[in-house]
């Protein structure tokens, strides 16, 4: 496709016999925004370390803007790319002199730089910070001015990794909205790597999962919290209820509690339901269980029901209806399109 | 005990009269430990910086290498140079034996891989994002090099401090590629040498209590240069 900025193909990253980022091959389209999410450790940050040519890969290949991503197009390559790291990162001089130093590795006129700083900085309403020391500036002051210092630069690809991890929420929504206002304007493609499942539902076209070194889903963030590819990535993106089933002619059966399922399921299967999507009743029109524990938390009222299987609820404090008690009989219901069904692992 | 209390009370109006010979011995020395901690430093700290900026197979083993040249002995240093400069040696012909840039030569070599580890140190000592960083700004090498040299200025300036503390205090060397030829070669260290051996206790007392002055002076600038640093970094 035309459209793609860039492109992974079996990309693999070993320290040693210890392999950290599986053969892994996806692509990102101009302007997009991808997030990377994933637990600690499970290979986010070096997957963009090998994308912006800090690290080598094992093997695999990267293209970017069409052209493979090696050593000899690496200079060329990176001239139309930035990454921000988690940790700000500011140098000794003057908080202008921070956002030019990209432009003056690029050789432009002293004069032209300090301009295109001065009105970065003026876009951000920092402007009357310029001639402070950078080491002065508070942690969202600072995050934003190394952002700035990429984007003055002006980037066509741009890696984030973890920009806001270290930032107070009104900080973090500074640099979210710089995201979106810098995607938004200049149609810069953007991966950013987050642990923070709320930010990527906010900021991303798609979200790509990593566990354990591979990227085992991606897809709209749609795709991703209503509709995992398999149990892991339910647990991960917040399904407290999954179970393996098998799945023939149309149906998924597990634990005695038979439900529809899409024709082509054959075989074991993962079946995923949200908590908060359980509905709980007296009747027994639904399938029936008896209460196993019931607490409250929070804003909520979390309890496990035993209907063969243990299903995990969470009710609203507001709508829980409060003669319930441990040992009660009850029953469950949920919507058609509230149960995922995934793939085995 | 008598001859102490004197050797001090000439050594004082020694220093207080400015006796020129003292004057000369003191000056000599300083510019000769000057120079080669200057030209040991532009050789040392961008070495420093190429071993810290890129990977290559066997690094570590270069690290330890001039960890290890810490410790030089001195009187190696003086041995090798004189055997190169010794008029039978490969570079007897520039007639280098016994003079000032003879001793020049040795301290550069003494203090070099000071100088050159402990810039890996402090480069080693920044933030790892901050390489990073400049890499992902698409710096080129030297520039890259250049900024974070910038960066562990502090660092990288205390080392420089401390080498020159080592150069100017050194003895073996220096008498041994320059002679400790009154006018011409000698120096605080080895004029020290020569009149303790003499029994002039006044002159050795007052060239101690200079070279004392001065490691003292360069033991403050290497702290003011720390405490510095160390605000930048608290910054």
């Amino acid at each position: 496709m035309t459209n793609t900025v860039l492109e992974t193909e079996n990309l693999t990253k070993a320290y040693g016999n210890k392999e950290v980022l599986h053969p892994t091959s996806f692509s990102v389209v101009k302007g997009e925004i991808l997030a990377v999410i994933g637990p600690s450790g499970a290979g986010k940050s070096t997957l963009l370390r090998l994308l912006d040519g800090l690290e080598s890969p094992t093997a695999g290949t990267i293209r970017i803007f069409g052209e493979p991503f090696v050593r000899a197009s690496r200079k060329k390559i990176r001239s139309r790319m930035g990454i921000l790291f988690q940790k700000t990162v500011l140098f000794d001089r003057s908080v202008v002199d921070n956002i030019a130093l990209g432009l003056s590795y690029r050789r432009i006129p002293r004069a032209e730089q300090k301009r295109r700083a001065q009105e970065t900085l003026a876009k951000l309403g920092m402007s009357e910070y310029a001639t402070r020391s950078a080491r002065t500036l508070s942690g969202g002051e600072g995050q934003r001015v190394s952002f700035a210092r990429i984007l003055v630069t002006r980037p066509e690809l741009l890696f984030l990794d973890e920009p806001t991890a270290n930032l107070d929420p009104l900080a973090a929504k500074d640099v979210e909205e710089m995201i979106l206002q810098e995607n938004a304007e200049n149609g810069t493609t953007i991966i950013i790597n987050t642990h923070d499942q709320i930010q990527a539902q906010r900021l991303a076209d798609r979200v790509a999962v990593i566990l354990d070194g591979s990227i085992v889903q991606i897809g709209t963030p749609d795709e991703i919290w209503y509709h995992p590819a398999t149990a892991s990535v339910a647990r991960f993106v917040g399904f407290q209820n999954i179970f393996i089933g098998s799945a023939n002619d149309g149906s998924v059966s597990f634990g005695g509690i038979v439900l529809p399922a899409p024709a082509d399921r054959k075989g074991l299967v993962s079946v995923m339901i949200r908590a908060e999507d359980i509905i709980l009743t007296k009747n027994t029109s639904g399938i029936p269980g008896i209460i196993r524990s019931l607490s409250r938390r929070g804003a909520f009222v979390e309890m496990y029901v035993d209907c063969g299987q243990e299903f995990f609820l969470r009710i609203p404090f507001k709508e829980h209806d409060s003669s319930l008690s441990v040992g009660d009989s009850v029953s469950l219901s949920w919507d058609e399109q509230a149960v995922v069904i995934g793939g085995n692992e | 005990m008598g001859e102490i209390i004197d050797g001090f009370i000439g050594a004082i109006q020694l220093i207080v009269t400015l006796d020129p010979e003292v004057m000369d011995i003191a000056l000599r020395s300083i510019q000769v430990s000057t120079a080669a901690t200057l030209i040991a430093a532009l050789i040392a700290i961008p070495l420093g910086a190429l071993i810290y900026f890129y990977d290559f197979p066997g690094k570590r083993g270069v690290i330890n290498l001039v960890q290890t040249l810490y410790a030089l002995p001195t009187v190696i240093v003086g041995l090798v140079v004189y055997l190169l400069i010794s008029h039978s040696g490969p570079l007897g012909f520039l007639d280098l034996l016994y003079t000032t840039k003879a001793m020049t030569i040795a301290q550069v070599i003494l203090v070099s891989p000071l100088i050159i580890g402990f810039t890996i140190s402090a480069l080693t000592g920044l933030d790892r994002d901050m390489k990073n960083t400049v890499l992902g700004l698409n710096a080129p090498a030297y520039r890259a090099m250049l900024t974070l040299v910038r960066e562990a200025k502090f660092a990288i300036l205390s080392a420089v401090v401390l080498a020159f503390g080592r150069a100017i205090a050194e003895v073996g060397a220096v008498m041994m590629v320059g002679g400790n030829i009154r006018h011409f070669t000698r120096t605080l260290t080895t004029a020290i040498s020569l009149n303790t051996s003499m029994g002039e206790f006044s002159v050795s007392i007052a060239l101690g209590i200079i070279l004392l002055g001065i490691a003292l002076i360069v033991n403050l600038g290497v702290n003011v240069l720390q405490y510095r640093g160390m605000r930048v970094k608290d910054d």
